[in-house]
């Protein structure tokens, strides 16, 4: 049982009025994940194949614990079970499967949905299976769910002959890894296309810096911007046409915009501060960057039409690499106190400037969300190398997604992929 | 007129003093003699005697005469005008006496009028004074009856007072006891409302995830009368599927809800509404 032990404690008030109806106020309550079985159905038959649908189950578990809201449990006969995800596998020879699943709800005891997938190969299981998490999450929170989504981000590893990186590819939960761009040098700031079709990052492969871009399915890459100094922080716009970089070619680093069809540069930042890490509001007409204009690294949003920026964050003496939820009513970003201490992942209500620090480890960094705006994904120390960390926007339901080699760093989590 | 009867008169008067005079120089040698004794006059006339001739003593008598004459008609008129004015004075003391009478007849009539007014005034008066006596009267008897009329509005009043005093009195009694009643009855539907809510507390899962500040929603609840939850359902959504899901979730968990024994506090459970809320302590 994953409980978190937080209790609010409020008064209670109860009102009654002859006339009007009696109605009980509830204030008090544990937050907690909601408890869920998923398991094959009793009416699953074992087939030839040793197929199940707890090979998919597996998955929906696994993808329903990640997301940090559900607690999902192999029995229904759990006490406080108050879903049944119930699925069945029917091989139907010749890797066709059918596969079935019903949502039910214990205590209205009816069905919240089923569906049935006809046709399936057994390779599909896994994206069969995230698809169900997906049905299942948005039935049950009313948000669409970001299981079928994919993760970009860096891997370092130790070899012999020193630290090798690459440019990795997996699916949301860590799965299905594969290796987009391989170097000796480092690659960094990976970032998603609105399409989900491309990526942009930068690499050092040339022993300086580059910005590049590369469709995902073919790997055909093309080199954006090798101007001297800094060549970093790409981001893609919105509607797909513009690329925001940092570029130090007239000095310290500025933000610059890239026209991706003419590849005209505009620059919208000046002065001598170092502006970097910029990112895009969903209406593309404003940028949230991380500047040190202030004395120490604070979040701005710029105003694209006036090229005029203000001063977003206030809370705590070190904020970066903004990013905002798809509501764009939280701002993500790295936060360190006034007190100094540990680096952590933090949300700022745009509209209160409430600021809420999401993690505790000591050194948390890059931030990403899902697409959903649900969890954030970030780059946390375990060790002596880094792993990635989920956590949900309430900072309540945390979990760290293990490496299966080296150090994972610079997560970028994808848009919704179809 | 009266002009007139003078002049008449005159001319009657100077008639008689002409044949008068007549008379009197006719008579008058045996007159000269008589006045021969007279010193003054003989001896002027002595003197004068010796020159005047018969004629002349003839004409002076003539004069004579004629002055006597004269001062007779002096005198007649004076005699005539004091007579005129003797009459005149008669006249005006008979008009005035006449004035008077007519005077005094009118102050008579005057008088009369006056005593007459007099009575009428005193009549009136009378009147008056009846008419205040009577109207005193009634002024008293009114005064006197309304008093009578007050005391018994208010012995009446005071009786109605004492009848609504009594009356709510009883009422306020009544309505205490309604009161007792009512308050052990919300006492009651307090304490098993209590009971109830600690049962839905222990059962709320509150979901995780995100920020709850500010979310809240209604739950209508209908029992059976053994407490069990028939139905439950949002009618106010906090906006979050969760959050309304978790809600409705901690009801029907919680079935069967405690129900209190006293039909007529149970029947305040029959149907009622939950708020779920969740204002975040800072």
């Amino acid at each position: 049982m994953r409980i978190f032990l937080s209790w609010v404690i409020l008064c209670v008030s109860i009102s009654f009025n002859a006339q009007a109806r009696l109605n009980i106020e509830i204030t008090e309550g544990m937050v907690a994940a909601v408890p869920i079985a998923v398991m094959k159905s009793e009416e699953e038959v074992r087939n030839a194949h040793g197929t199940s649908f707890e090979q998919l189950a597996v998955v929906i578990r696994n993808d329903l614990r990640m997301c940090g809201r559900f607690e999902p449990l192999m029995s229904a006969q759990e006490p406080g079970v108050e879903n049944i995800v119930l699925g069945k596998v029917q091989a139907l020879g010749n890797d066709n499967f059918m596969v079935s699943f019903q949502l039910l709800d214990v205590y209205k005891t009816n069905v919240l949905t089923q569906q049935t997938f006809q046709g399936v190969k057994q390779q599909d299981f896994r994206k069969l299976a995230h698809h169900i998490s997906d049905v299942i999450y948005e039935k049950l929170t009313g948000i669409r769910g970001a299981f079928s989504t994919r993760v970009a981000y860096v891997m370092v590893t130790s070899t012999m002959n020193g630290k090798r990186y690459s440019l990795e590819l997996a699916d949301a939960d860590g799965f299905n890894p594969i290796t987009l761009v391989k170097s000796k040098e480092p690659i960094m700031s990976p970032s998603w296309s609105a399409d989900g079709r491309q990526l942009a990052f930068v690499s050092f492969e040339k022993n300086r810096a580059e910005i590049y871009i590369m469709k995902v399915a073919t790997g055909q890459r093309e080199l954006l911007s090798r101007f001297p100094g800094i060549n970093g922080a790409p981001a893609w716009s919105p509607d797909g046409r513009t690329l925001a970089v940092v570029l130090s070619k007239n000095g310290t680093p500025k933000i610059y915009l890239m026209d991706l069809m003419t590849k005209t540069l505009t620059q919208y930042t000046d002065g001598l501060s170092i502006d970097t890490e910029p990112a895009w509001s969903k209406d593309g007409r404003t940028l949230y960057f991380t500047s040190n204009r202030g004395g120490k690294p604070q979040i701005y949003r710029l105003d694209l039409a006036t090229k005029k920026a203000e001063r977003i964050t206030y809370v705590g003496e070190y904020n970066a690499r903004p990013m905002l939820t798809p509501d764009g009513k939280y701002l993500v970003m790295m936060h360190r106190s006034e007190r100094g201490g540990s680096f952590n992942i933090a949300s700022q209500e745009l509209a209160t400037g409430q600021v809420s620090v999401l993690t505790h480890a000591n050194l948390d960094e890059s931030p990403t969300l899902s697409p959903n705006g649900a969890m954030v994904l970030y780059g946390t120390q375990d060790g002596d190398r880094q792993v990635l960390g989920l956590v949900t926007l309430d900072g309540r339901g945390q979990l760290r997604l293990p490496a299966r080699e080296g150090s994972v760093q610079e997560p970028a989590w994808s848009p919704f992929l179809s | 007129m009266k002009k007139y009867t003078q002049s008449t008169y005159f001319i009657i008067a100077l008639c008689l003093h002409i044949l008068l005079a007549i008379l009197l120089f006719l008579s008058l040698e045996r007159t000269i003699f008589v006045s021969e004794d007279k010193p003054a006059l003989s001896q002027k006339e002595i003197i004068n005697a010796v020159v005047i001739n018969k004629n002349d003593l003839q004409k002076e008598v003539a004069r004579l005469e004629a002055v006597e004459a004269q001062k007779r008609i002096h005198e007649e008129e004076k005699k005539q005008k004091l007579a005129l004015e003797e009459k005149e004075a008669k006249d005006k003391i008979i008009k005035a006496q006449e004035l008077a009478a007519e005077l005094e007849k009118k102050n008579e009539v005057l008088k009369l009028a006056q005593q007459q007014e007099q009575k009428k005034l005193e009549e009136k008066q009378q009147q008056q004074k009846a008419a205040a006596q009577a109207a005193k009267e009634k002024a008293k008897a009114k005064a006197e009856a309304e008093a009578k009329a007050a005391q018994a509005a208010k012995e009446q009043k005071k009786a109605e007072k004492e009848a609504q005093e009594a009356q709510e009195a009883l009422e306020a009694q009544e309505a205490q006891r309604q009161q007792a009643l009512q308050r052990q009855k919300q006492d009651e539907v307090t304490r098993h409302a209590q009971l109830i809510r600690s049962r839905i507390n222990e059962n709320w899962r509150k979901p995780l995830g995100f920020d709850l500040t500010g979310l809240k929603c209604k739950i209508d609840v209908k029992l059976l009368p053994t407490g069990e939850v028939l139905t439950a359902s949002v009618i106010v959504s906090s906006g979050s599927v969760e959050f309304d899901r978790s809600a409705e979730l901690a009801v029907r968990k919680a079935s069967p809800l405690p129900m209190p024994e006293d039909p007529f506090v149970a029947n305040a459970f029959r149907q009622f509404d939950f708020t779920f809320s969740s204002l975040e302590a800072a």
